[in-house]
């Protein structure tokens, strides 16, 4: 089974925040080689650090970036092909909720789609209506 | 022709051997007491050396070896202070575009 991190599941892992975080926990549960990330969040990564205003800090999480985020995902970065934005299409042409959402979320909804990943991510009432598998360790841990 | 047994050229030898073998044991009980708290090392004159460890850091050990190094550690090991990262506030989806 193969899992695609929403931004969120992410940003939470590559902290990382502490065992107790219900997406490290979750993550304790899984292997490396089942871990996804979309180049689609990688984009909202470097938005994020562009907002950081401590010269320091900007600086780790672009070694982060630029480093350790290849290593630890060496392969397992998903690109938006041709299937994906197709898919991407069909998910916003969905009125009751994919058109509802900000193109990033459904990006990355669409890349799990087409490649039959469970996607892990907090926001999930849209995301079951569109028929993907959803992973949701905060409601796991009853959060 | 039945040879007298020469007790005394045998008796020094052993004699030493043994005092050894009860230096080692004592040296052995040493280590694998020490082993069970944290890893010995024994080393050779010539530098080559051994570490003894007890059997639930070697399995623990093997494990590690045979799998990989959780992600989660991977990043902790370069681990960055502040804030968790946010997301920037996204703007609300377009309308859909109309075909002509």
């Amino acid at each position: 089974m193969a899992f695609l991190l929403d931004t969120d599941a992410l940003f939470a892992l590559l902290k990382p925040e502490p065992e107790s975080h219900p997406v490290i926990a979750w993550k304790r549960s899984v292997r490396n080689e089942q871990v996804f990330a979309s180049v689609v969040s990688v984009g909202e990564l470097v938005d994020a650090i562009a907002a950081l205003r401590a010269p320091a800090l900007r600086k780790a999480w672009e070694a982060r970036l630029h480093e350790h985020l290849p290593n630890a995902f060496h392969g397992r970065i998903l690109e938006v092909d041709l299937r994906t934005a197709e898919d991407w299409g069909v998910i916003r042409a969905t009125r009751s909720a994919g058109a509802q959402l900000p193109a990033e979320e459904t990006l990355v909804m669409a890349s799990a789609r087409v490649n039959g990943f469970s996607l892990v991510t907090r926001r999930a009432p849209h995301h079951r209506r569109l028929g993907i598998n959803i992973i949701d360790p905060y409601a796991r841990a009853g959060l | 022709m039945i040879r007298k047994r020469d007790n005394a050229a045998k008796a020094a030898p052993v004699a030493e051997r043994s005092w050894n073998v009860r230096d080692a044991k004592a040296q052995l009980s040493k280590v694998v007491s020490g082993a069970l708290e944290r890893p010995q090392r024994i080393a050779r004159r010539d530098g080559a050396a051994v570490v003894v460890v007890s059997e639930d850091a070697y399995r623990s050990l093997l494990d590690r070896a045979e799998g990989e190094v959780d992600m989660v550690d991977y990043f902790r090991a370069h681990a960055i202070g502040g804030a968790p990262l946010a997301r920037r506030a996204r703007p609300a989806p377009r309308a859909t575009r109309k075909l002509r």
